[in-house]
């Protein structure tokens, strides 16, 4: 078996005396699409933070292909190929949409004072290049059209997808997406849909966490399930549906 | 088209603003006048910095005195005590007030808001105070006077030849500026102000980067602290006080914050306005007060950003009637 995009090896984070993520592993393949679902304060958003590098774990390793990214800053784990899309949008707000996600295509590993101060050394080349990794990720996710508009003109839904097209800017490994269903149309779901399906044509691995469970389910590879912090299922979106634990967990325990 | 036409225009826009500036002491003879548009230069650099630190990287500074007066005095201090060319003096400066704006940066880039304002305008006081005990180097509070003035092989620096140099300050930091405003670090600026997690979420070390804005907007204030040095050729500690870093801000408020024209209007205004107005510094006070007033009530994006809304308002109206 080749080695996962993404392994996760019993992450554990404790807040106080709660056990918000408990020894958690799995794996992310390749071009692979995973989600994980859970009830509310199920930990979900923590471990998706501390894979972000939001936050360190008590425990426990995140490792991207061959790196350990283990307690790396947020940044750092962007630079590294982690693109992550919020649940709460964080778009740049007095940018275009093309200037957010122009963003996300530049380099920001060194500050290159020079080439910024004098529009020389490269500078022409490597703005190029970003712009046209930019202009991708906005055709990948169907938003050419919108690349001229201020954020504040954009509907909520449209605000996701141009989250999501800065996070994939930077051509990332493996992409977060967090609840990035909330709060949409039905419109905008299938929107949505189109262009997660779009992203995995590239060689892009899609790790989601999200609340509406059968629209994550009906286009993921395979699900991770989680209740107070544990896993308690995972396998196939088939699987998933007519597990035990997973609809004790939902709807409670039968009597 | 656009974009292959714009980079031409853009340098020929920056040679025409040159060339003009330029001319000015060929038509303007009058000491007087001469001095007047060397403090502007002066002034400029400090608001566009102080616009650039404030607006864009969205640090409250109070700290810009500061820098403008170690900019000032390390030269002064060199040339006059120690002998340096006062070219010299000039990479020492800003190479010296840059070191201190990042050891004194490196803790409080990481504060936001009211406890950054607070602790640079610590700094601020505290270096007025360095300067005014350490007599021995500084002269305390009579400063240093006759400092040894800049040549140019052999010429003497001083009056239209003067203005020269604080008009090519002036552009080199306009230049810098503009130019940062276009590029990856200067767009990290602008994100990790906007949003310092989704600028994260992009690769940024938002705190580097809010320490190198930090760091330019001194090492600016320092560039306009030579000038001062070698045109005055005196030195004392007021150049440091914070009434300085206030008026600085009137400028920029009254300008409009962000708004690059705007601060360039707001500091002509208030450099030069009182001058031929032949107001006494206590009505200065009083007139810039009202006019802050004005401002905060009329036009709170200040006069860039009420020109800015009467060009689009202008804009859309002939749109409007070219439709009809």
């Amino acid at each position: 078996m080749t080695e996962p995009m993404l392994r996760v090896e019993q992450l554990t984070k404790r807040f106080g005396g709660l056990l918000a993520v408990d020894c958690i592993s799995f794996d992310v393949g390749e071009g692979e699409i995973c989600a994980v679902i859970g009830p509310n304060g199920a930990g979900k958003t923590t471990l998706f933070n501390i894979i972000a590098g939001e936050g360190k774990p008590d425990a426990g390793r995140v490792r991207l292909q061959d790196e350990n990214l283990t307690g790396f800053a947020d940044y750092d784990v962007a630079r590294r190929g982690i693109g992550r899309a919020f649940q709460l949008v964080h778009l740049f707000e007095s940018m275009s949409v093309a200037e957010n996600v122009l963003l996300g295509a530049e380099d920001h590993r060194q500050l290159r004072m020079m080439s910024a101060a004098t529009h020389l050394c490269g500078h022409r080349r490597r703005l190029e290049i970003a712009r046209a990794q930019a202009d991708e990720a906005l055709a990948l996710v169907g938003i050419n059209h919108l690349a001229g508009r201020p954020i504040g003109s954009l509907s909520f839904g449209q605000q996701r997808l141009v989250g999501a097209a800065r996070a994939l800017a930077s051509r990332p490994r493996l992409l977060l997406l967090d609840e990035p269903a909330a709060g949409l149309s039905r419109g905008e779901l299938e929107v949505l849909r189109a262009a997660i399906l779009r992203v995995r044509s590239r060689p892009t691995s899609i790790l989601i966490v999200e609340h509406n469970v059968e629209f994550v389910l009906s286009l993921s590879d395979r699900a991770i399930v989680m209740n107070f912090g544990r896993k308690i299922a995972e396998g196939s979106p088939d699987e998933i549906r007519h597990s035990e634990a997973v609809i004790e967990a939902y709807l409670g325990r039968k009597h | 088209m656009h974009r292959l036409l714009s980079p031409n225009l853009r340098w020929l826009r920056w040679t025409a603003g040159a060339l003009l500036l330029a001319l000015f002491p060929v038509f303007v003879r009058e000491p007087y006048y001469i001095t007047l548009a060397v403090n502007l230069a002066i002034t400029l650099i400090l608001t566009l910095s102080l616009n650039f630190v404030v607006g864009t990287s969205g640090q409250w500074s109070f700290a810009h005195a500061a820098f403008f007066g170690m900019g000032a005095y390390v030269p002064g201090v060199l040339a006059s005590r120690f002998g340096l060319d006062g070219w010299l003096g000039l990479p020492l400066s800003v190479a010296l007030t840059s070191v201190l704006a990042t050891v004194v940066g490196l803790p409080i880039v990481r504060l936001r808001g009211y406890y950054l304002a607070v602790c640079t305008l610590a700094l601020g006081f505290l270096a007025e105070i360095i300067v005014r005990q350490a007599v021995d180097l500084t002269g305390g509070g009579y400063g240093i006077q006759q400092i040894p003035p800049l040549f140019i092989a052999g010429y003497r620096l001083h009056g239209g030849s003067y203005y020269l140099l604080a008009v090519a300050a002036l552009l080199a930091s306009s230049l810098l500026l503009d130019n940062l405003k276009g590029s990856t670090l200067g767009h990290a600026i602008v994100a990790s102000r906007d949003n310092p997690i989704a600028a994260a979420s992009c690769g940024i070390n938002v705190g580097r980067v809010k320490l190198t804005a930090f760091v330019i907007s001194a090492a600016l204030a320092a560039l306009a602290g030579w000038v001062h040095t070698f045109y005055y050729l005196a030195l004392n500690p007021s150049l440091l006080a914070s009434d300085l870093t206030f008026l600085w801000y009137f400028m920029v408020f009254i300008g409009g914050l962000g708004s690059v024209p705007g601060v360039v209007i707001g500091t002509a205004l208030l450099s030069v306005a009182p001058e031929f107005l032949g107001m006494a510094t206590h009505n200065q006070v009083l007139a810039f007060g009202l006019l802050m007033l004005g401002v905060a009530l009329f036009a709170p994006r200040g006069i860039g950003g009420a020109l800015t809304g009467l060009l689009q308002t202008g804009r859309l109206l002939a749109a409007e009637r070219s439709a009809k």
